[in-house]
């Protein structure tokens, strides 16, 4: 049930605070921007994700065996409800399955961002 | 006011200047593009009859360096036209929509010589040479197709008031430090400028790539003598 709803409301944020960079279909932007779509730099660690989304990310990390090196800014004005749903949206689209992510997990994942 | 709101209002201000002063600009022709910006008007006589000539509005002279440290001018447009806009690297909103845009022009004119990209960087402090470079690399452009250029700030805003008409300088309240247009500059092998478009918006940017056609065409049917 809440998985459908994260669905929509996921997507609605995303276009919103991601697709700018991101792109609708979550394939980035050529080597300067990583996609989301197959990323296995996003599918590895939830919680990392989940901290990257809310506090950006600073330097060089390697997706799909590819080198990006483009700061992604912060979102902390986004709620952990709303992050929970973003998160279940970029987990569940393009071909990704690693299923709903709740509130709670999101709360907890956050208290141990570095 | 948020970001974006600024942005649209000043590309609705923008526009809407347009429309008041390119009505009696265009030449006679329907199917050709507009002159935009302030034009002079200069009142010659011949034969004994008063004429009025119009003199366009026309990009001033600049002086550049791009991501290979080439000098760019007005002369590395000759018999060129080129499309403009203003970014800079570490811009988080709107950029990487414009660069996405921005990549299909590319593509449209990519075997076409008579056309050229030029970006300008508002953050020329933090977007040296070298990260002009990087990032034109990992855009994976050519350099001699779309120039990412660099130079004195203050050269670059006035570039972009004065010239291109747009907004383009620092501002603490914005995301980023910065403020600067989404448009897309089309500007002629005279160096005036003939549309400006939203470089945010996909159907906005397929008007331009439609124009650039259009403005393509015209020349060679004027070298054709048709």
């Amino acid at each position: 049930m809440h998985f459908k709803q994260y669905m929509v409301y996921g997507q609605q944020l995303y276009t919103q605070h991601c697709s700018n960079c991101h792109q609708n279909d979550g394939s980035g932007l050529e080597m300067l921007i990583p996609p989301l779509a197959s990323s296995d730099y996003m599918l590895e660690d939830v919680g990392r994700t989940v901290c990257l989304i809310k506090f950006g990310l600073e330097g060089n990390i390697v997706v799909n065996g590819d080198s990006y090196n483009h700061n992604m800014p912060a979102n902390t004005e986004l709620t952990d409800l709303e992050i929970a749903q973003i998160t279940t949206y970029i987990l569940n689209s393009w071909d990704n399955q690693k299923g709903y992510v709740s509130v709670k997990e999101v709360t907890e994942h956050l208290k141990s961002c570095e | 006011m948020s970001p974006k709101t600024l942005f649209y209002l000043s590309i609705l201000l923008i526009n809407s200047t347009f429309v008041a002063c390119s009505i009696d600009s265009g030449k006679t022709e329907s199917s050709s593009l507009p002159y935009l910006g302030r034009h002079n008007y200069v009142e010659k006589t011949i034969n004994d009859q008063s004429v009025v000539d119009t003199i366009y509005h026309q990009v001033s002279d600049f002086r550049f360096v791009d991501q290979d440290s080439s000098v760019i001018t007005p002369s590395t447009f000759d018999d060129k036209i080129y499309v403009a806009d203003f970014f800079f690297t570490s811009c988080p909103t709107i950029c990487p929509v414009m660069k996405t845009q921005m990549l299909r022009v590319y593509e449209a004119f990519k075997e076409e010589d008579e056309v050229v990209l030029l970006s300008h960087t508002i953050d020329p402090q933090h977007d040296t040479v070298a990260l002009l470079h990087d990032y034109a690399e990992r855009l994976g452009v050519s350099s001699d197709k779309w120039h990412f250029v660099t130079g004195e700030k203050e050269k670059i805003y006035e570039m972009g008031l004065n010239s291109y008409m747009v907004t383009a300088m620092e501002d603490d309240e914005e995301p980023g430090g910065f403020i600067h247009s989404g448009a897309f500059i089309l500007v002629d092998k005279e160096g005036h400028v003939r549309g400006m478009y939203d470089g945010t918006k996909e159907e906005k940017v397929d008007i331009l790539i439609k124009d650039m056609e259009k403005l393509l065409n015209e020349y060679r049917n004027k070298d054709r003598g048709v």
